[in-house]
């Protein structure tokens, strides 16, 4: 909850913790995805944000090694305002049968860079991640 | 921003939330790992770290199971630990993963990567954490 000029303190509103701002648009998502959910929040200078994709491309595949076969790909990026400030590796869940990294710059691209070994991302399956950092009064 | 006494109550200050404490100093190394950067912060009672190395050492390769036993990284700065032993995600030079554990005793440990993926000289690693730390 922000504070206004003449609002009057309480105990109730020191202890307050609703958040500050949320969102659910401007993500950008990339060839290849569609968006099943993108949720933000920011409470006393923390940000978090869930992203849910679809896989809408070509199949993505990993080595055995667990390198995505053509490498890192861009999956989509957050809106100006709900990036962090350094980079992020991230956990990322592959309908609930593998996982996997993605990486979220402060630039907000988001692009997935490994998954379990010899794991694919086939037409229709999802990938969701959870990040949260450190946003101050950004 | 720290209250501190003598400061004067408004709206604006009760809305700040800029950083209480940073750090980017204090990490100490094993001798496999090379200093890149380190970014430790603390806000509202929550801190943060952000570490990014270079792998120095001789390969380590990770099992079909995916045990690369334990890599010790190194040590956090006192007063940058966390209350309970935390384990979070690492990142490995864009094409692998893995797991690692923050001890109370600021002691930094990988414990797992992608089955059969090898972590070699050269290569970056990528750790980030959050964690509640009241006022500490």
């Amino acid at each position: 909850m922000e504070w206004l000029a003449g609002m009057r303190m309480t105990a109730e509103r020191l202890n307050d913790n609703t958040a500050d701002e949320e969102t659910t648009a401007g993500l950008t998502v990339a060839t290849g995805w569609s968006l099943n959910g993108f949720q933000g929040r920011k409470v006393n200078g923390i940000t978090t944000v869930y992203v849910s994709l679809n896989r809408t491309g070509a199949t993505v595949t990993t080595t055995s090694a667990g390198a995505l076969s053509a490498g890192p790909q861009l999956v989509c990026t957050l809106p100006i305002g709900w990036r962090p400030p350094d980079t992020i590796i991230e956990n990322f869940d592959k309908s609930g049968t593998a996982d996997g990294g993605v990486s979220i710059l402060a630039t907000g691209t988001c692009t997935i860079q490994s998954m379990s070994p010899t794991a694919s991302i086939t037409l229709n399956q999802d990938i969701t991640f959870f990040s949260q950092w450190i946003s101050e009064n950004d | 921003m720290r209250k501190r006494a003598g400061m004067r109550i408004s709206a604006d200050m009760m809305n700040d939330n800029s950083i209480d404490e940073q750090t980017s100093s204090g990490l100490q190394l094993e001798d496999d790992f090379s200093f890149m950067s380190f970014r430790g912060e603390k806000v509202n009672g929550v801190t943060s770290l952000s570490i990014t190395l270079e792998y120095v050492g001789s390969n380590v390769t990770a099992t079909a199971d995916g045990n690369i036993g334990d890599v010790i990284v190194g040590f956090l700065p006192e007063g940058w630990w966390p209350p309970e032993q935390i384990t979070s995600y690492f990142g490995k030079s864009d094409d692998s993963d893995g797991s690692f554990t923050v001890q109370t005793t600021g002691r930094i440990l990988l414990k797992t990567m992608n089955n059969n993926a090898t972590l070699s000289s050269g290569q970056l690693v990528f750790l980030a954490v959050m964690w509640i730390s009241e006022n500490n």
